[in-house]
């Protein structure tokens, strides 16, 4: 129970949140303050740094799921831990206030009193920063946002969690060259990231879909994405997300190959070269095969074959449908 | 497997301070080697019957037996095969997942900051998206 709370894996979805904040009340109980006096306290606390994690995802799911009060409990007993000027706090006071926040007015309040002061008074509050950022996001002010946010990774340019952020905000706003530069910015912090690596190649590929017209842009783009989505499963195996990003970008990259047989100018050292056809289709044909074992032991169920949502499993079938059909034809 | 190394254990810490003791009582009872020079100190000269070693090394052997497979599964050494792991962990229920953290301590997924960024939490469309999921999904949570 209190590994889920410690590492709440998937916590996207919604059951997992209300899962979590339905334990709030035995988790504060179980934590709840001892009040034994100066040197005994010291001595006797069993005081865990991971009570304090157990706390703060417990306070975040508690206001998704607009369990006020018991955010609102979580909320008091980390301030009372860690002082209310402790940076991490601030920010979570400030989550908390946006959450019951009940219309436009607001929010903008909150924005311009609550932040915007807290930032005159420190402008190296990096928490709160992050917030304000977010808080322009939720108020659909996305200038304003990504403006905010380049100007904090000019300060902390190794923040890996800021540049994701922008690449997705240039992403919401299909500026794909942005956003793959901020992707790569992410890999070169950390570079065994094997879900930034098939994210880059996701978005290389949307961004080859989007300039369709250009054909060596997309060119590009689709072989740059191929080396990406083998990077990713290189460092993982038997990731899905991978091996179905590759299935997409080779079977699109081989029907740009044939449409020309005439080779691309051979390109300079140091640029990216297109990969020849044979290799794009053994690659396809690497891609198919994984799918169709993944999809058989994992719908089967088979040990160690487990880690499969049936969502992603649905979603393997039809890709694999819809390229066989396209075969018979 | 705990049951054989509990009686593993167990008999390797019986064995163990048995011939602890069994060597402190030799010792304290056995006289000095008369033929030993005045120079030498006692511990040097005593020697131990072979039985008690061999009970000694006996119980470390079991001891280390025992210990051994008690312990957690070990980790996959390969970056590839343990990305795997961590990776499928994230929609195994709890109780399955490959990798099972110590008693309190945390093993989570390296890279999921960098798609969920909990420091840009957008909370208002997590609880629109949250209220929305409860009315369609309504009568099954209810339920």
């Amino acid at each position: 129970m209190s590994t889920e709370l410690l590492n709440p894996s998937s916590s996207g979805r919604p059951e997992t949140a209300l899962r979590i904040s339905q334990q709030a009340p035995d988790v504060l109980k179980r934590t709840a303050k001892t009040s034994l006096p100066f040197p005994l306290s010291v001595l006797f606390s069993s005081e865990k740094q991971e009570t304090w994690v157990e706390l703060e995802n417990l306070l975040v799911a508690c206001l998704r799921t607009g369990d006020d009060k018991s955010a609102r409990l979580c909320l008091d007993r980390l301030t009372s831990r860690f002082g209310e000027q402790n940076e991490r706090i601030l920010a979570l006071r400030g989550l908390y206030e946006e959450a019951i926040a009940q219309d436009g007015k607001a929010v903008n309040a909150i924005l311009t009193t609550y932040y915007d002061n807290l930032l005159a008074e420190d402008p190296t509050n990096m928490p709160i920063r992050k917030r304000r950022i977010a808080l322009l996001k939720s108020m659909s002010k996305t200038g304003d946002a990504i403006a905010g946010l380049v100007e904090l990774l000019v300060t902390s340019p190794i923040d890996a969690e800021s540049w994701a952020e922008l690449a997705d905000l240039y992403f919401s706003q299909n500026l794909f060259p942005q956003a793959i530069y901020c992707l790569e910015e992410v890999l070169l912090i950390v570079p065994n990231a094997w879900n930034m690596h098939a994210r880059l190649g996701e978005v290389l590929f949307l961004s080859a879909e989007s300039n369709s017209n250009a054909r060596d842009a997309a060119l590009k783009d689709l072989s740059n994405s191929l080396k990406r989505f083998c990077r990713s499963i290189e460092l993982c195996d038997n990731y899905l997300r991978a091996f179905y990003g590759l299935k997409m970008v080779s079977s699109k990259l081989i029907s740009l190959l044939e449409v020309e047989t005439k080779t691309v100018s051979k390109d300079k050292t140091g640029e990216l070269s297109v990969p020849d056809k044979a290799t794009v289709e053994s690659l396809n044909e690497l891609a198919t095969s994984k799918l169709v074992e993944i999809l058989r032991k994992g719908s089967s169920g088979e040990h160690g074959w487990d880690g499969y949502e049936d969502a992603e499993l649905v979603a393997i079938q039809a890709l694999l449908d819809q390229t066989s059909q396209k075969v018979e034809r | 497997m705990t049951l054989t190394s509990t009686t593993l254990n167990a008999a390797g810490l019986l064995l163990l301070s048995h011939s602890v003791y069994s060597a402190w009582e030799h010792s304290s009872t056995t006289p000095p080697h008369p033929a030993s020079s005045p120079f030498a100190t006692s511990t040097s000269t005593l020697t131990l019957p072979l039985d008690i070693t061999l009970e000694l090394l006996l119980s470390l052997f079991l001891l280390c037996t025992g210990i051994i497979l008690h312990s957690a599964p070990l980790r996959p050494i390969r970056w590839r095969a343990w990305a795997e792991q961590i990776e499928k962990d994230q929609s195994r229920p709890e109780g399955r997942k490959a990798i099972r953290a110590p008693k309190g301590e945390m093993v989570a997924h390296p890279f999921r900051f960098l798609e969920e960024r909990r420091g840009f939490l957008d909370i208002r469309a997590k609880r629109m998206e949250f209220a929305d999921w409860v009315r369609q999904a309504g009568p099954e949570v209810q339920t």
